[in-house]
Formats: C-alpha cells, sequence, structure tokens
C-alpha cells in the first residue's frame, strides 16, 4: 500500500510539474519533481520496492515527456541503485537533509536521461543538453526538494494508519 | 532458492530488461499505447486538468492582485471597495478574454475547410527538455496520430500520441519536428526545422542561389502527407549566405506564442480540397528525425 499510495503522489506530482508552470508563467524552472519521491524510495523503503517504484514513476514521466518510451525507468533505477548504495554511508534522517540531496539528483538525472537518449537514439540529444537548464532543473529541486520529501513521510505515514498496520519500511 | 539471496539484483535485472522491452517496442511502434499507459492518462487527466484551470485563474487573480496593490497606494480609503470590485472585474476580465479567444478561435474554425477540434492545453513536456503539450482532447473526440494542430496565429504541430481524453503534440519548435514549407513570395520549398527554442526555427536546404527576404512568409507546403497546404508557420527572420556550402541558413520565427497557448483546432483527417492525397508516402512532415521521438 505504501507503493501505491507514493505511486499517487508521484502521479499527482507529474501533474503538477506538466501544468504548474506553464500556467505561472515560469515554464523554464521545470523540473521533474515526481525526482524526490525515487529519492525518497531509494532511501527509506525496501530495495526491491523502491526500485519498482522508481521504474513506474520513471515510466509515467516518459509517458507526459516527448523522449522515447523506457528511457526514464532506466534512469530512475539508476538513480535508485546510488540512493540506494548512498545510503549504507550517509545518515539523512530528517525530510530536510534527504530534501537536499535532490538539487545533485536532479543534474545527474538531466544527464543521465539525456546521456542515455544520445546512447539509444544518437547523438542529436546532446545538442538538447543544456548546462543552464541542468543547472535550474537542480536549483529548483534543491528548493522543494524538502517540502516534497516531507509530502512523501506525510502520505506514508497516512498510507500506514489508514490501513492499520505495519509494513517493512526503514527509516 | 537461488533468487531470494540476492533479490535486489535480480528485480534490477528484471526491470531493466522490461525498460529495454518497452524501448524497442517504442521504437517499432511509437504511437501506440498500451492499456496501462492509457490508464495512467485517464487517471492524472482529470487533476491535469483541474489544476490548469486552477492554476490559470490564480495567475490572473494574483496579476489583479499587483495591480490592486497600486490602487491601494493611491487611495487608501476606497482599498477595500476596490478590491472588491478588481476580484469582480478580475473575473469577467478573465471571462470576457477567454470568449474573445474562443470567437476568434471558432471564427478561424469556420473559416476552415477542413473538420476541425477545438482543445485545450492542460500540459507541457514533463521533463523540460522537449518541445510537447498535452491537449484535453484524444481518441473519444476524433484525435488520432498524425493530425495537424492549429492555432488562430499559424502552425502549432502535430499529434504524436493520443489516448481516450488527452493527446500528445510535438511542437515545431521540437528538434524532432521536420515540416515540408514554401516560402510564399520566392515559392521556394525547404524543411523547417525546430532547434529546441520556442521562438526559433531554421529553414534546411535552401539553395545559395535563392532570394530569400527577411520578412517573408512561411508557409506549409502540403507535402509530406500531415499538413494541409497553406497553413501560415512564421515569418523569415534571418538569413545568412556564408562563404562556402550549397545551402544558405535562413532562421525562421513562428507565428504562434508557445509558451502563451490556451486552446488550439487539431485538423481531423478528412476529405478537404487543399488537404494532400499522399497517404501512401512515407510523411516527412512532422516525423521523427530521432526515429521515434
Amino acid at each position: 500500500m505504501n507503493l501505491l499510495g507514493l505511486f499517487l503522489l508521484g502521479l499527482v506530482l507529474l501533474a503538477l510539474q506538466t501544468t504548474a508552470f506553464r500556467f505561472l508563467g515560469v515554464s523554464s524552472l521545470r523540473a521533474p519533481l515526481v525526482l524526490p519521491v525515487v529519492l525518497f524510495a531509494a532511501f527509506r523503503l525496501e530495495p526491491t520496492r523502491g526500485l519498482i517504484l522508481a521504474f513506474l514513476l520513471g515510466y509515467a514521466s516518459d509517458l507526459f515527456g516527448g523522449g522515447t518510451k523506457g528511457i526514464g525507468p532506466l534512469v530512475m533505477i539508476l538513480l535508485c541503485l546510488i540512493g540506494h548504495w548512498m545510503r549504507r554511508g550517509l545518515l539523512l534522517k530528517g525530510s530536510w537533509a534527504l530534501g537536499f540531496m535532490a538539487g545533485p539528483f536532479g543534474f545527474f538525472h538531466g544527464v543521465l536521461l539525456m546521456g542515455m537518449g544520445a546512447v539509444v537514439e544518437g547523438s542529436l540529444w546532446l545538442e538538447d543538453l543544456r548546462p543552464t537548464q541542468l543547472l535550474v532543473q537542480a536549483g529548483v529541486l534543491w528548493v522543494l526538494g524538502p517540502a516534497l520529501v516531507w509530502l512523501c513521510g506525510l502520505t506514508e505515514r497516512l498510507v500506514k494508519r489508514g490501513f492499520g498496520r505495519n509494513r517493512h519500511v526503514r527509516t | 532458492m537461488w533468487w531470494r539471496k540476492h533479490p535486489t539484483l535480480w528485480v534490477t535485472l528484471a526491470l531493466m530488461v522490461t525498460a529495454l522491452a518497452i524501448i524497442s517496442s517504442h521504437r517499432r511502434d511509437p504511437g501506440s499505447l498500451s492499456l496501462l499507459e492509457r490508464s495512467i492518462y485517464a487517471l492524472v487527466r482529470p487533476v491535469q486538468s483541474g489544476l490548469a484551470h486552477l492554476l490559470s485563474g490564480a495567475r490572473s487573480t494574483w496579476e489583479d492582485y499587483l495591480t490592486l496593490v497600486n490602487a491601494q497606494k493611491e487611495n487608501r480609503r476606497l482599498a477595500a471597495r476596490i478590491q472588491e470590485l478588481e476580484q469582480e472585474m478580475a473575473e469577467c476580465r478573465e471571462i470576457r478574454a477567454s470568449n474573445e479567444r474562443l470567437e476568434t478561435l471558432l471564427n478561424f474554425q469556420s473559416s476552415m475547410r477542413m473538420p476541425t477540434v477545438v482543445s485545450r492545453v492542460i500540459g507541457e513536456d514533463s521533463s523540460g527538455w522537449f518541445h510537447t503539450l498535452l491537449i484535453d482532447k484524444g481518441t473519444r473526440d476524433g484525435v488520432e496520430r498524425a493530425m495537424p494542430v492549429v492555432a488562430r496565429e499559424g502552425l502549432v504541430g502535430h499529434v504524436v500520441e493520443s489516448a481516450d481524453r488527452t493527446a500528445k503534440v510535438l511542437l515545431i519548435t521540437d528538434r524532432n519536428s521536420a515540416v515540408d514549407v514554401l516560402l510564399q513570395e520566392s515559392r521556394t520549398k525547404a524543411v523547417l526545422e525546430g532547434v529546441g527554442r520556442h521562438d526559433l526555427c531554421v529553414l534546411k536546404y535552401v539553395p545559395r542561389s535563392e532570394t530569400v527576404q527577411k520578412g517573408e512568409m512561411v508557409i506549409t507546403s502540403g507535402l509530406g502527407g500531415i499538413y494541409p497546404k497553406g497553413l501560415l508557420v512564421g515569418k523569415v527572420a534571418e538569413v545568412w549566405k556564408e562563404g562556402y556550402g550549397l545551402f544558405q541558413r535562413v532562421e525562421v520565427s513562428p507565428k504562434v506564442d508557445f509558451q502563451r497557448l490556451e486552446e488550439v483546432l487539431v485538423i481531423k483527417k478528412g476529405e478537404p480540397s487543399e488537404a494532400p492525397q499522399q497517404a501512401s508516402e512515407k510523411p516527412s512532415g512532422g516525423q521523427s528525425r530521432k526515429g521515434s521521438r
């Protein structure tokens, strides 16, 4: 149920990321808001569940994007694995600490997405890779990351309370 | 069991293989949608549509609020009253602006000889790297792949994916877009390609010998099988003839302001007199240069 709750939260954030920036007139600040959910999954969920969630959210992101479907899940799986590997050496207990990781992860997300796109579809993808855009996305995620991670935690708690049973979750 | 020892490894491998299978399937048939994909579209669409409506209203209210702050500075005594009136005016202005837009679109629709579907823009590309839009009409409304999308000002792009009540539109400014066009005065044929900027496209394959004037209008040529002939695309912004090469570089500024686009018309496949009957020909207009995008 944790997984479903976080997946639905990811879908809402996806809807927000495709509409909010445009209608608020700050389209250039558009960033992958689902990334903090993947980060949360990598650091707080059981590895296999985190990977499944990362795959699903990457797939959903691809659906609303202009890229080749399938690249998003690959990138999210890699980021989830990196997060999973990092959590062995990092103690990121609070939303703030984990949320601030969203910035660097946002940067790598862009690089990996366009890099894999170039591998799969050809070097034309690299022409779309703009360093300023990468930094802007990282900056936006760095600012919004803590709030979004807190939201993930809240969703997890609500789902647990709603279903009245404890799941195997690492905190 | 052997797989129980390393579950993470096996799940990772399984998911990666699935992702590769998705890539392969998407490359083979980029426009098809699976049941899961249709379900996700159907699940997200109401949220997206609601957010689009809410945020559009919030933006106009915010803009009016800023105006209101200035008014308060000028006349503090009437602040409360002004606030009420401004709020009402904001709502009225929003309704009027919306009516005007729809009226112009309706006039444009009736002036077109092809069957069209009016659609609202409800979102844009999720990644920020590509130039696509999401509209609130899909297969239920007769919107299908490879249908041209236009606005009152000119050509917007074409549909690349269509779910039940949502469709994805590839804009002419995306690097994957390629449209067969015609320079209106010189009648020179060329291919219009996006460069990943909302305000600029380039014309490819314009021979050096052709005289292209700055400000010349660019229209669709009707070749390629997607766009009908004569749709306004933009105007020539800059022309360069470098020291060598067979072609000249021509920059085109699109007529449509893609950042502020709220309603569009999807031209349905039909029986127009102008529409090219080249279904058997492999379309080059809007055909992805990166294969599947």
